[in-house]
């Protein structure tokens, strides 16, 4: 029946009947093209531009201490170990360790949100050549495929161990951009003991951990050797935590004790300066 | 009347007993060979004095007191992840003496060892050298941080590698045995910076994924429409052939 109908349709009626069918077909493909590529775009674009919101966690201050341990990969040091957490418990604090395999991006997003007075990084660092830039190391192995965005936007880098060689592994270190824009919470007048290298040759990093609430950084102004950052941090401790020296004495004394590194001879210095005359005790008041 | 004095007599036999010239000659005890490896501070160890980058020499140093050595041969290995061998040369043990020449080995740096070098006195010598001396030298560069044994090790059956003195016992050149070889020791591990070094990102590379999914959608958007429109070109173009 429609065929007949149909055949009595004049031609140029059929015509137009025929281009609108393509046409709506061709809507149809091109509708289902725009969705193909928009629904990918926002699929990427999600993963790219999505990270974790901003956690502020309210605590309370508690005598903590944290030894961030990622040269234990590296450099084990038991007895270093040992001693600071001795001298740490001796004055109160209760004392968390994190050992090498256990510091990743992701450890240092949340650092903050610990509540600890004190933070032992003993972590490799290293300033990027022509900036003033510090890179924390992570043990976390580099990948193209994670933290794109603090990639993109140099907030976390690609770094190495030295002497590096094409093929040796490479990690995530973060950068002080990552403190100032992806770490969650804010410190409670932290006191931060960087004993990676150059720690304090720039103070960027240092002013980023200040800006996230921390009260000082003591770090060594060049490169140092393990052997040596760990005397000279023992000594540091015994005097900061148990003498309850000011940052400034305690500073100075361990530097007349363990001397600058007899190799890089570097020093162990503190930021900012005005922070000479606090000491733990003032700073957990605070 | 003292003479016959019985005292006197055994007294007389105790001075010649006590402080006359023996009879029995003293046999002195062979001093066992020994081949050291000797750093700069002259002890064969090295603890903390070598940074990455930097060289060093080790002598191969001989004690030999009692028998003449006629030949030797040295080979050594190393942690080739510490330390590459740069340089190696004679010592001065046979300088002044008719030797064969010293024959160097051949370096592995990409295994850790030396292959054995040496030398050997030649007529008209007819006895070895005794004494104590350099038989030779090795030159080290620092390419990493950790410990390395300077392994003298004796010598294999195939000789690629090891340590050994001989002594020539009428016109045959025998080795010596025993000999003691004491290893040296490196490490510098202490000296080792808790530094790094950065290695740029290529944003490029971190994109590559987005801009191809990217370019190869709108390529097939591209196609579709090209197609579509070739379709309905070629609908027409038989529209007009029925008419």
């Amino acid at each position: 029946m429609k065929r007949k109908s149909s055949k009595k349709l004049s031609t140029k009626a059929w015509i137009k009947a025929e281009k609108k069918k393509q046409s709506r077909i061709g809507l149809a493909i091109f509708l289902s093209l725009i969705l193909l590529i928009v629904i990918p775009s926002i699929y990427y674009s999600y993963n790219i531009l999505s990270r974790p919101n901003s956690q502020t966690i309210a605590h309370e201050f508690k005598p903590k201490a944290a030894i961030v341990d990622q040269l234990s990969l590296t450099f084990p040091n038991q007895t270093f170990i040992e001693t600071a957490t001795n001298i740490l418990k001796q004055a109160g604090y209760s004392v968390d360790y994190y050992p090498g395999e256990k510091v990743t991006v992701e450890f240092f997003r949340n650092l903050p949100i610990h509540g600890y007075g004190l933070i032992i990084l003993r972590v490799h660092s290293a300033v990027a050549e022509g900036t003033t830039r510090l890179a924390l190391f992570t043990s976390e192995s580099y990948s193209q495929t994670k933290y794109i965005y603090e990639q993109l936007t140099g907030q976390v880098g690609i770094v190495a161990f030295l002497p590096y060689n094409e093929g040796d592994p490479l990690y995530f270190g973060v950068d002080y951009k990552f403190l100032k824009e992806s770490m969650n919470g804010q410190f409670n007048n932290t006191t931060i003991v960087m004993m990676g290298c150059e720690g304090l040759t720039y103070t960027t990093m240092a002013e980023a951990f200040i800006q996230k609430g921390a009260k000082v950084c003591i770090g060594w102004n060049a490169s140092v050797s393990v052997s040596h950052t760990d005397t000279a941090t023992i000594s540091l401790l015994k005097h900061l935590i148990t003498e309850k020296q000011t940052i400034n004495q305690a500073v100075e004394n361990a530097m007349k004790e363990a001397g600058p590194d007899p190799t890089y001879n570097s020093q162990l210095t503190y930021y900012p300066l005005n922070a000479r005359e606090y000491t733990i005790k003032n700073l957990e008041g605070t | 009347m003292s003479n016959k004095n019985p005292l006197w007599l055994v007294s007389t036999i105790l001075i010649i007993l006590l402080f006359g010239t023996p009879s029995i000659t003293s046999v002195k005890a062979q001093t066992t060979p020994t081949v050291s490896v000797i750093f700069p501070n002259s002890t064969n160890s090295s603890l903390n004095e070598y940074k990455v980058g930097q060289t060093f020499r080790v002598n191969i140093s001989v004690n030999c007191p009692d028998i003449g050595i006629w030949s030797w041969q040295v080979g050594i290995y190393f942690n080739k992840d510490v330390l590459e061998c740069t340089d190696l040369g004679e010592g001065n043990f046979f300088s002044g003496k008719y030797t064969l020449g010293f024959i160097a080995g051949t370096i592995h740096n990409d295994l850790g060892y030396v292959t054995i070098n040496g030398d050997s006195l030649r007529e008209p010598e007819t006895t070895g050298v005794k004494g104590s001396g350099v038989l030779m030298w090795f030159e080290f560069r620092v390419k990493g941080y950790g410990s390395s044994l300077l392994n003298l090790t004796l010598s294999p059956p195939d000789l690629t590698c090891g340590t050994k003195l001989n002594q020539r016992i009428n016109n045959d050149v025998v080795p010596i045995s025993p000999i003691t070889l004491y290893d040296g020791t490196f490490n510098n591990q202490g000296l080792a910076t808790v530094g790094g070094t950065w290695v740029p990102v290529d944003k490029i590379a971190l994109l590559a994924p987005y801009i191809g999914i990217s370019i190869a959608l709108i390529a097939l958007m591209l196609i579709t429409v090209v197609y579509i429109k070739r379709v309905r070109h070629e609908k027409e173009k038989q529209q007009e052939v029925k008419h």
